[in-house]
């Protein structure tokens, strides 16, 4: 009897082993097509990031900032900030905005349905009174605006504009109805401005100006820096190494990724954390979409497609200076509920965009970012997961060489190694904003470190987000729990952008 | 060449990069704070000779402007950048103390040098340094650079041009929007004409009528932030004839910020129903800076207007009219005829009862 069942097993042993030798045979070469093009790829983005920084560094004497401060040709901007349950923060954070060094901008705050007392702390901040304002709809809208509130002094150029619960889009939509000023900045209240942030950003649109359609701040992790008066005042690595691992990833993004795609004008990302856009363009995609988890990375490629679509001559910029710091999650489940998050997004936006994709009317757009979106970064977790659970089978069965494996894991670890110490090169020639020996031995640590376990969660998440948005299940939103800064406590708050490592 | 020769030659290669870079990072970094060591142990003496001519008497600031002229090569090189820096922070004596120090100490000629120089890079940084110390030689050159290859390099000659503040420059400023894409961007060329000031006025109202629109833009815009009421006339003439929307709209705009009731009855032509919608709510707005009581029953038409961007101008150039405007407001507000243009009204009176007048819109 335990024969024939050996028999038997053997045989289906044997029939697994064929099959998984035929299938491992076939993908060999497009694995291996796939691994040289991806690399290549960040090479590139590395060579782009370079160029740009160069010219960036270089022109730094003669930028002229102090220029635009100066001139009253700068347009003014209001900025717009979504606000769902902020009471611990939203004082000290409107105060800060209000701070900026800019010549002419105002702060919208959206109370989103708050539940707790973050207008009733606005109001004891800023003695609120209401005003029975008309917000002119230009951008449809879902929730019911309640009341608009103004400072009583009439100078503080504040407005608090109360509504029904509907989402972080929605009442993005709503501040964009209300925002009084040419350009619209979208910041999220959790995050930490330099001084200098609004003049940055919106330096683009004083020297391109009838081009630059919506400029892209670089957005860096805050855990660990130290913090004075809303301020960082200098940018140190987190203790924990989950947060350690964000910050090299953030600079991978932003110093890389971002820099690289801004380059050859086809960054299709602005984070919603800090961007700036025209609002006559606004109003003319009609603003986010409040269905979509992308958010921020589907009004960006919807701005692409107008424009594109009018035929017009237009840009849109990323300002590489590191001036937005944002808090990032410092548990696995709250990082996992965000990358399932973000991925998720990504495929959602590239479904509802599937039509430009590879399209030659989006010029650069439809041919290079969507299609790199959707092969190297909405693809590459399925492969690398399908990767680390089909080799140590196969291992096992001995239809893959060890060696071979060995040597494939080996080259795509130290490949990842060499980008992510490329990012912190790039870092250390241009901004250098980690400037303890310490903070710089921990980076170089990460980019060994996150290779195992790190990668492979986050590729197993993403992969989670990506099955979620195929199976279109009710979107869930994550909640951020925010462990606070050295110096300055932070909110709790839920916050969607999407991030995508290069 | 077999697979394991291949990967170990890319490991190995992979392996060499990331030594390199990682050495790259701890030499610069290194490099890096021992240049500012060095500097600062340099500059260290000279420290009190900066802060004289930042704040000292004139007496003293002559002596350290002495000073510095004496320096060695080596300190001199070290404190360079603070000096230059002191341009943007010193007026007056001092100022003049620090200008005469770059040029003896050959600073000056080398970036007039540098105006020709190969580096864009170079050519920014001499156009920069010329306008930050307003040398008036270097205007011509400056003219020539606004044809640059180097976009970058003629947006620095624009502004060089407008802190040398010379009228001659002025057409040339212009001249730099003609062309599609412009080689300079029209809100710099502004910025530099308006530092220019009123010696720009007689090129900007030959310019207004320019074919370019971005021409005749820039120019409506500068006069209408320089003043003077001889303009009044040119714009009322582009705001009336011509045949552009966006220089109409402008042409409102800036004869509201002239403020001279000359305009008055071109501005109630242009928020006549046919005209474009920018250009409504440009003149709107301009009639309430204008504050003659005789655009107050346009306005209050206006309340009630179908375009909500034109109807949201006419309360707060209302208010501006004084007593009378805010009377018609009140009433405005208790009209049960007209909802919307109440609804308009109680929110402008709102923003009246607090301490300061309704904030201005984007312009």
């Amino acid at each position: 009897m335990s024969g024939v069942l050996d028999g038997v097993l053997g045989g289906a042993l044997d029939g697994a082993r064929d099959l998984l030798a035929a299938g491992l045979d076939a993908a060999s070469v497009p694995v291996l097509a796939y691994f040289v093009a991806i690399n290549t790829s960040y090479l590139l983005l590395i060579g782009l990031a370079v160029a740009e920084l160069v010219r960036h560094v270089r022109r730094a004497p003669y930028a002229g900032q102090e220029d635009v401060y100066a001139s009253p040709m700068t347009l003014p901007v209001s900025l717009v900030v979504p606000a769902y349950n902020e009471a611990a923060g939203i004082v000290s954070s409107v105060q800060a905005l209000l701070a900026l060094r800019y010549p002419v901008h105002e702060v919208v705050v959206v109370d989103d349905g708050s539940t707790d007392a973050t207008y009733e702390v606005l109001r004891a901040a800023h003695d609120l009174v209401e005003v029975p304002r008309v917000v002119p709809g230009d951008v449809p809208t879902r929730g019911r605006v309640l009341s608009v509130h103004v400072p009583r002094d009439g100078r503080t150029p504040l407005v608090v504009v109360r509504k029904t619960n509907s989402g972080r889009s929605d009442a993005l939509n709503v501040g964009i109805n209300a925002a009084r000023h040419d350009l619209v900045c979208f910041v999220d209240a959790d995050s930490i401005l330099d001084p200098d942030a609004l003049l940055s950003v919106a330096a683009p649109f004083a020297d391109d100006p009838d081009r630059v359609v919506a400029t892209g701040g670089a957005v860096r992790a805050v855990n660990g820096c130290r913090v004075v008066a809303g301020r960082v005042v200098e940018a140190r690595m987190p203790a924990g190494w989950l947060a350690r691992v964000q910050v090299v990833e953030y600079l991978r993004a932003f110093m890389l990724g971002r820099t690289g795609w801004s380059r050859i004008r086809a960054l299709v990302l602005i984070s919603g954390a800090f961007g700036l856009y025209r609002r006559d363009v606004l109003v003319e995609v009609g603003g986010l979409d409040p269905d979509c988890i992308g958010e921020d990375l589907e009004l960006c490629v919807r701005v692409h497609r107008a424009m594109r679509d009018q035929g017009r001559d237009y840009r849109v910029v990323f300002v590489a200076e590191p001036v937005s710091w944002t808090e990032v999650p410092s548990t696995l489940s709250v990082l996992a509920s965000q990358r399932r998050r973000w991925h998720r997004g990504l495929a959602e936006v590239l479904w509802r965009h599937r039509s430009a994709l590879g399209n030659p009317r989006y010029g650069r757009i439809g041919l290079v970012a969507l299609p790199y979106y959707l092969v190297f970064e909405l693809a590459a977790p399925l492969l690398e997961v399908v990767g680390l659970l089909l080799v140590p089978v196969g291992l096992a069965l001995g239809v893959v060489d060890a060696g071979y494996a060995l040597a494939f894991l080996l080259v795509s670890c130290v490949y990842a190694v060499f980008v992510s110490v490329a990012a912190l090169a790039v870092e250390e020639f241009s901004f250098h904003r980690y400037g303890r020996w310490r903070d710089l031995a921990v980076a170089m640590a990460v980019t060994v470190v996150e290779n195992v376990g790190y990668r492979q969660l986050t590729a197993l998440w993403r992969l989670q987000g990506l099955w979620a948005a195929l199976r279109r299940r009710e979107q869930v939103w994550g909640v951020m729990t925010r462990t606070g800064f050295a110096e300055e406590a932070l909110i709790p708050s839920a916050r969607a952008s999407l991030e995508v490592s290069p | 060449m077999t697979t394991p020769a291949v990967v170990a030659a890319a490991v190995t290669a992979l392996s060499a990069l990331v030594v390199v870079l990682a050495l790259a990072i701890a030499a610069r970094r290194s490099l890096r704070r021992r240049a500012v060591l060095h500097r600062r142990a340099l500059s260290a003496p000279v420290r009190p000779a900066l802060m004289e001519l930042l704040a000292g008497e004139p007496d003293e600031q002559a002596r350290a402007a002495a000073r510095l002229r004496t320096l060695d090569r080596r300190t001199w090189d070290a404190v360079e950048p603070s000096v230059v820096g002191l341009l943007a922070k010193v007026r007056g004596e001092g100022r003049r103390e620090v200008v005469g120090v770059l040029a003896d100490r050959g600073v000056l000629a080398r970036a007039r040098r540098d105006l020709r120089a190969t580096s864009g890079a170079r050519r920014a940084r001499a156009a920069e340094l010329l306008g930050a110390v307003e040398e008036q030689a270097a205007a011509r050159p400056l003219v020539r650079l606004l044809r640059d290859r180097d976009p970058e390099v003629r947006l620095v000659a624009a502004r060089a041009l407008g802190r040398l503040a010379s009228p001659h420059a002025a057409t040339a400023l212009l001249a730099a929007l003609e062309r599609t894409p412009a080689r300079v961007p029209g809100p710099v060329v502004a910025q530099a004409l308006l530092r220019i000031g009123p010696g720009a006025a007689g090129a900007c109202a030959a310019a207004l009528a320019s074919p370019s629109t971005a021409v005749a833009t820039t120019a409506v815009e500068v006069l209408g932030r320089l003043g003077g009421s001889g303009s009044v006339g040119p714009l009322r003439e582009r705001l009336e004839q011509d045949e552009r929307a966006l220089v109409r709209a402008r042409a409102a705009t800036a004869l509201g910020r002239l403020g001279l009731p000359g305009a008055l009855p071109a501005l109630l032509v242009a928020v006549g129903p046919h005209e474009e919608p920018a250009v409504r709510v440009a003149a709107a707005r301009a009639m309430g800076e204008l504050g003659s009581t005789g655009a107050a029953p346009a306005l209050c038409a206006l309340l009630d207007d179908d375009d909500e961007r034109v109807a949201a101008q006419a309360g707060p150039a209302l208010l501006r009219l004084g007593a009378h405007g805010l009377d018609l407001l009140r009433r405005a507000d208790e009209d049960p005829a007209s909802p919307a243009a109440a609804a308009r009204a109680r929110e402008v009176l709102a923003q009246a009862s607090l301490h300061a007048p309704v904030p201005a819109g984007a312009s």
